[in-house]
């Protein structure tokens, strides 16, 4: 049973993701793997890259979807579990508090409420393996040399 | 000259130099020039052989004064009497891209070959052990690996995508392996539209929109579907390699007034194949196009990343995506699609 006030972060800079229309698109660098969330799902994700502890961001989806207590906080542990599974975030270290203002949702009204779902796509594990890709590269100076 | 290979990335691109220098004493040496997303990139190349191989796929142009990337390459088995660094052990099938700690030296390691790239003097020097030796994308698709990162640094990104054109409005086709991403845009380019890729393009953005790139003038495809297009079975070349099956079809060769070099993109379709007669083509979402796009641009090319992922994510933000959702009725797909362009504001609708 994880602890109410555990964080999570993102295992940068092996995981990339973007939230568009409300939805997660994560790649695991590391393993070939790629992922989508569903609504309530890249809402935590985004909680999650804020800071937010395992009871805030239950607390969150509990206020936005107005859901009962033990539904979020059932809902947000099983997501937090299989992300950590899936190595895509660890247990953060930082025990510093967040901002007053990190642990809300904006959900569209009248929206309903469906358990944050990860989904997992393996048909890149293959090509991956025969060719796997160098990390993002760090930036260099500001280069205006010609190659000549 | 020493026979030491020497340990940083650093000093082993100054050891490839020196050994580019004296091939290109002993062997016909090539300079040429190809523009890839309106860069200018200068080819030297030692060995004629080889110089003809790489130069089939890439857009030439005129020698000018200066150019933006310098690429030095030599054919090491018509020269063997300069120094070849070893083959590092248990290399993959198509070899492993590394580099330095501060990441200026990017060391695409190949069991035909070795290249360097240095992102700060903005040069490229290796050596491939003959044309015969090339690997399918090496031929298809030169310096792809290295070109990715120093495009990237500008603003160039590369995608894993089909780019075709329907008078000045490009069409990007996104999709996994067997998505029919590749085969859609070969039926376009046979039916007279314009040509970008099959496979790998590049884009960028600004505030006027999204601009598609031509990188290479060539299409990648499976021996068995060379039956659907005759036109291409003629002009097929066979891969160097028993386990590659797929051939390559230099379309600048073939049919060079098809090649576009650039077009703005306006919209992004989806393919997947139906079991059902008709295509249609019907809205997407952003989301599914950057789950289509995103995952094989991202993770088939080195130094990629979040970075690349933000600026794909812009792209389907700004573009608008539809399901292609192929039927049996190929030939009706290009004029299809060209309608659908026109209808986001082509200049000229497909005859």
């Amino acid at each position: 049973m994880m602890r109410a006030d555990t964080k999570l972060r993102v295992r940068e800079p092996d995981v990339a993701a973007k939230v568009i229309d409300g939805e997660a698109v994560i790649i695991n660098l590391a393993s070939g793997m790629y992922y989508s969330l569903n609504g309530s799902g890249s809402a935590v994700w985004e909680l999650i890259e804020k800071g937010c502890t395992l009871a805030e961001a239950s607390d969150a989806v509990r206020s936005a979807f107005n859901i009962s207590a033990e539904t979020a906080e059932r809902d947000v542990s099983r997501l937090w579990e299989n992300l950590l599974a899936e190595n895509l975030v660890v247990v953060s270290e930082d025990m510093s508090s967040k901002s007053s203002h990190a642990g809300s949702i904006d959900v569209n009204a009248g929206s309903e409420y469906a358990a944050p779902a990860l989904t997992k796509f393996e048909d890149m594990v293959d090509l991956f393996a025969a060719d796997p890709p160098l990390p993002e590269l760090p930036a260099l100076e500001k280069n205006d040399r010609k190659g000549a | 000259m020493s026979s030491i290979w020497p340990t940083q990335p650093a000093d082993q691109f100054g050891r490839l130099r020196d050994s580019f220098v004296a091939a290109s004493r002993l062997l016909p040496t090539t300079d040429e020039e190809a523009k890839f997303a309106g860069y200018p990139v200068r080819l030297s190349v030692a060995g004629a052989e080889l110089a003809s191989s790489l130069k089939r796929a890439v857009i030439a142009k005129e020698r000018s004064r200066s150019c933006d990337l310098s690429v030095e390459l030599w054919d090491s088995t018509a020269a063997p009497g300069v120094f070849v660094p070893p083959v590092p052990s248990g290399l993959r099938t198509y070899g492993l891209v590394t580099s330095d700690a501060e990441g200026r030296f990017i060391v695409d390691s190949r069991p035909n070959g070795l290249l360097i790239l240095d992102r700060l003097e903005n040069r490229i020097v290796g050596y491939y052990a003959g044309a015969s030796s090339l690997f399918l994308d090496e031929r298809a698709r030169p310096l792809h690996r290295l070109l990715s990162v120093w495009l990237g640094d500008r603003g160039v990104q590369f995608i894993h995508a089909g780019v075709v054109s329907a008078g000045d409005a490009g069409i990007l086709l996104a999709g996994g392996g067997g998505a029919g991403k590749s085969t859609t845009s070969l039926l376009c380019l046979l039916a007279g539209l314009g040509y970008l890729s099959d496979d790998f393009a590049a884009f960028t953005q600004d505030a006027s929109g999204v601009t598609a790139h031509c990188l290479f003038t060539s299409a990648v495809v499976q021996l068995h579907h060379l039956q659907q297009f005759p036109k291409l079975t003629t002009a097929a070349q066979k891969p160097n390699y028993e386990h590659e099956d797929k051939s390559i079809v230099f379309v600048g060769e073939l049919l060079p007034s098809a090649i576009r070099a650039s077009v703005p993109v306006r919209t992004i379709l989806l393919p997947r194949v139906m079991k059902r007669p008709e295509t249609q083509i019907v809205p997407a979402s952003s989301r599914e196009a950057l789950l289509a796009l995103a995952p094989s641009s991202v993770m088939l090319l080195p130094g990629g990343g979040p970075r690349a992922l933000q600026r794909l994510a812009s792209l389907v933000s700004a573009v608008p995506a539809f399901k292609l959702e192929l039927g049996y009725d190929y030939n009706r797909i290009p004029a299809l699609i060209g309608e659908h362009a026109s209808k986001l504001g082509a200049e000229q609708p497909v005859e």
